[in-house]
């Protein structure tokens, strides 16, 4: 009988100390994953010697190299409610991957409360109870009570927040916004510039009842892919994971039960912002361009220490709709190499929004693609070594 | 913090951020309030004052050096 690919489970825990397992529950700490790929990587060098013939020995086999890939499908946290520290296993994923986990248990203000004077349509002062403190909500979603009729709609992200509470948005407004504001609670993943290596994870995963035991396991590629589901055809938002570290044991274990969290929302009926403008495409790919490293160490058994984040160089691929030089012009914008907000957002209630955002980033030149029924464009836009310059929130 | 009021770089792990909200608000430092905020890992703060401790001792250590006394020459033998 052979072991049966669909009875493939994956649980994890964050890893405090290096070198130091931690067992993920399983019942508590396994999440739904697809895709999966484990692949042990045998690290051989050739022996040289000679033989006095013309037959050489076979390889010195040094060692394994172990990388795991699989994508997580994008949902906010269950439970209707911002959840505790750590609690989210996705989010322990994004923290290994030097995200911070930024909780907003409570809304600021607890009522919603009038926006300051003169807003615009890109730009809002918060009323009193903001602080006025520079940068403090940068990446925050913020709800205006005007810009929309429905919870979601009334949802604008934070591109940028001065010292005079002045709080510019990433998307522009139909209107000046009027009303209460209110930064509703949520869970934000915010990417951190500090100089520390976040805490690996432990990790064990399940092959139909065969388990490998996984430390030291550092995110060593992580893109978050918003694909758009239209009319045609769907396909669904994820971030694909691809991990590496060491086998720490292997062991039969019975697979266990995963625990079915509910649809997942799709990239649609929501906002797709670039430099201020309402843009129409077919997917956003946020690659942080993540790279590992193991030192090299004899006083380890496999010679070397564990892995390392030693790079990260944060690129957005976005395939957009071709416009025309007056509504959206690319080229001008790769000209120019100012900084742009990158801003999707889409789901409906409290606990079932995705919002993902780029405060700051810059065109590089894009080509338009004629072979389909529309005229596209593929390109890149490049991101700065900035504090919070990528956001992924989940708001209730 | 009061006089140069901009929040500080996000830390690594899971922080609480009503509570730098509400340092932020009282002009407390913010640096300080990020830290507190911050979640540290029971077994990491245990690994940390452990290794702390260590390094108290360590440093106590070196700073009272035991007295060691040096064996008497042999009279008539050489040191090479």
């Amino acid at each position: 009988m052979g072991l049966k690919a669909n009875k493939t489970a994956l649980a994890l825990a964050q890893q405090p100390i290096i070198d130091t397992f931690v067992q993920p529950s399983a019942s508590t700490e396994v999440m739904p994953v697809s895709n999966v790929n484990l692949n042990i990587q045998g690290v051989t060098v050739q022996n040289e010697e000679y033989t006095g013939s013309i037959h050489r020995n076979g390889d010195e086999v040094i060692g394994k190299n172990v990388t795991l890939s699989f994508n997580v499908y994008l949902r906010p946290p269950a439970g209707g409610a911002v959840p505790g520290a750590n609690a989210f296993l996705p989010g322990r994923i994004l923290q290994a991957a030097k995200f911070t986990e930024n909780r907003v248990s409570t809304a600021i203000p607890a009522a919603p409360e009038a926006i300051g004077a003169n807003p615009t349509t890109s730009a809002v002062t918060l009323g009193t109870a903001a602080a006025a403190t520079a940068n403090l909500y940068k990446g925050l979603l913020v709800s205006l009570a005007s810009i929309g009729g429905t919870y979601a709609q009334r949802l604008t992200a934070i591109r940028s927040y001065t010292a005079g509470k002045l709080a510019t948005l990433m998307e522009t407004l139909g209107a000046a916004p009027t009303g209460n504001y209110q930064i509703v609670p949520q869970l934000a993943y915010q990417r951190s510039i500090s100089e520390t290596d976040p805490d690996p994870l432990s990790q064990s995963i399940w092959l139909d009842g065969l388990r490998f035991d996984l430390v030291n396991m550092r995110v060593s590629g992580l893109r978050i892919n918003l694909p758009v589901s239209t009319r045609q055809q769907g396909a669904l938002p994820m971030l694909e994971v691809t991990m590496t570290g060491t086998i720490q044991a292997t062991a039969d274990e019975a697979t266990p039960a995963i625990p079915a969290l509910g649809a997942v929302p799709k990239f649609r009926d929501g906002d797709l912002w670039i430099a201020g403008k309402a843009v129409g495409g077919s997917s956003l790919i946020i690659d942080l361009g993540l790279r590992t490293a193991a030192p090299p160490n004899p006083n380890k058994p496999d010679g070397s220490d564990a892995e390392e984040l030693v790079e990260s160089r944060t690129t957005i691929t976005a395939d957009l709709q071709k416009y025309r030089k007056a509504q959206f012009d690319t080229m001008a914008l790769a000209d120019a190499q100012a900084q742009h907000a990158v801003w999707a957002q889409y789901g409906y209630g409290p606990g079932a929004v995705v919002s993902v955002n780029v405060p700051d980033a810059r065109f590089n030149y894009r080509s338009p693609n004629i072979g389909q029924d529309h005229v596209t464009e593929a390109g890149d836009l490049f991101v700065d070594a900035f504090d919070r310059n990528v956001s992924i929130v989940f708001p209730f | 913090m009061a006089d140069t009021p901009s929040a500080p770089p996000l830390p690594d792990g899971s922080v609480d951020f009503n509570a730098i909200h509400a340092a932020a608000r009282q002009n407390h430092d913010l640096d300080k309030a990020v830290a507190e905020a911050t979640f540290v890992h029971p077994d990491k703060l245990a690994a940390e004052k452990s290794a702390a401790k260590a390094a108290a001792e360590e440093a106590k250590a070196e700073r009272e050096p035991t007295t060691e006394t040096k064996p008497a020459t042999k009279a008539g033998s050489k040191e090479s």
